[in-house]
């Protein structure tokens, strides 16, 4: 690596790095964003020990760090079960699931509670069943509401995958830190601009999806 | 013709509607008339299902003398149009889902003025012509007894006027409860008035 440090050299070597924050981001996306929905339901249940129980987990994934999370997935099996994980990016990738899968479920559950009751019954009295209502009728509701404040979870998430570095995951700052071995800092700064560059289009695609939701409905 | 008989509902000790008993014929239109919090608006939940009476029955008979199946419909104080649909999708919506017809809903858009707003959002409307949105989508599914539930609270005196024109032409054809505070309103309009205070519903005034 001494030898290859100009900024060609290290934008390659930095963009290796950001492929796996990459991937953190795409998998912690695809699977904690239908898992949300399933814990909301859990939140919203009438059998309560079901409620108690999401209530519990939303409680400790929200009331503990991200990166005490990321150590308790990575060592805990090992130290209590005798099944040391081996896998860290998949330690990384357990820990960023259940942990996005919390705040998506407290923003799905805030959203489908602020639905004006009116519009359950409007649907009710015209005959629709409630998975007609909520198909047909809530949903899109829900949508509109859930896009800003997920939209911020998600740049949340850009930035948060880079916590992958402390169990040696090795993400774009665990690269750019080796530089410091050779006496160079910049790189490590020169990550901000990978970062900023992908909350940028995160920061562009939500607004797309927010006019287009606003057109949707004639606004 | 409907039949509600000794209609009882209650909240904690408070007795929203205390023993309600009326009938209505066909076509014809009853204003109840009270007080805020006097269970008026109960009584409108509880006949379209929205609330379950504790006791009490509510049933339609037929020139026979029998029990036949009836339908409720809805017009909301808040309107509840989707605002996601347009004034047409709001109309077309549940017959639609319900797999019933819906070729009537231009002709019920000309009987409410609307034909030139069927492409609009909610959000794009007036408040009269959301209201008249929501009767519209109430007609679609031809129900027996029509319901409006303070149709004309949140209007002013030229829209409410918009309303009661709309009431008036459905008159004959439709049968109509109305809930309202305002008695000057429904004047002229009604066939039957009744008074609705403490939960106690008074016919005849």
């Amino acid at each position: 690596m001494s030898s290859n440090t100009t900024l060609w050299d290290v934008t390659l070597n930095l963009l290796d790095g950001f492929k796996l924050n990459a991937v953190i981001f795409f998998v912690t996306l695809t699977i904690s964003l239908p898992l949300g929905m399933i814990v909301t339901f859990g939140l919203t249940s009438k059998i309560y020990p079901v409620k108690w129980l999401c209530k519990f987990l939303v409680w400790i994934i929200r009331g503990t760090p991200l990166l005490l999370q990321l150590y308790i997935v990575f060592y805990i099996p090992g130290m209590l079960f005798g099944m040391p994980m081996r896998n860290r990016m998949l330690a990384t990738l357990i820990a960023f699931v259940i942990n996005y899968s919390m705040y998506f479920a407290e923003i799905y559950r805030g959203a489908l509670e602020n639905i004006p009751k009116g519009q359950f019954e409007a649907g009710k009295v015209l005959g629709l069943s409630k998975t007609q209502i909520f198909f047909h009728v809530i949903l899109f509701q829900v949508i509109k509401r859930i896009t800003a404040p997920i939209g911020n979870e998600v740049i949340t998430l850009v930035k948060d995958t880079s916590l992958a570095r402390v169990i040696a995951v090795q993400e774009i700052l665990m690269v750019a830190g080796r530089y410091i071995g050779y006496a160079l800092i910049w790189p490590l700064f020169y990550t901000g601009v990978f970062f900023l560059s992908a909350t940028a289009v995160v920061t562009f695609v939500f607004g797309r999806l927010e006019r287009g939701l606003n057109h949707a409905t004639g606004e | 013709m409907l039949r509600v008989s000794n209609l009882c509902k209650s909240y904690g000790p408070v007795k929203a509607v205390d023993n309600v008993c009326f009938e209505l014929e066909k076509g014809k239109i009853l204003a109840i008339i009270g007080p805020s919090g006097g269970g008026k608006s109960t009584v409108l939940r509880l006949l379209n299902g929205l609330e379950t009476p504790d006791s009490g029955s509510i049933y339609f008979i037929n020139s026979q003398g029998y029990i036949e199946n009836g339908t409720f419909g809805l017009v909301f104080q808040e309107y509840n149009l989707f605002p996601q649909y347009t004034v047409l999708g709001n109309l077309t919506l549940a017959p639609k889902l319900l797999k019933k017809n819906y070729s009537q809903a231009i002709e019920i858009l000309e009987k409410v003025g609307l034909t030139d707003k069927k492409n609009n959002y909610p959000s794009q409307l007036s408040g009269g012509q959301k209201q008249r949105t929501a009767i519209a989508r109430a007609l679609m599914l031809k129900p027996d007894i029509l319901c409006f539930d303070e149709p004309t609270s949140a209007l002013d005196p030229k829209l409410t006027e918009e309303i009661v024109n709309i009431i008036n032409q459905l008159k004959g054809e439709q049968t109509i409860i109305i809930v309202t505070h305002d008695m000057d309103v429904m004047r002229g309009t009604a066939d039957i008035t009744a008074i609705m205070d403490n939960g106690k519903l008074r016919l005849d005034i």
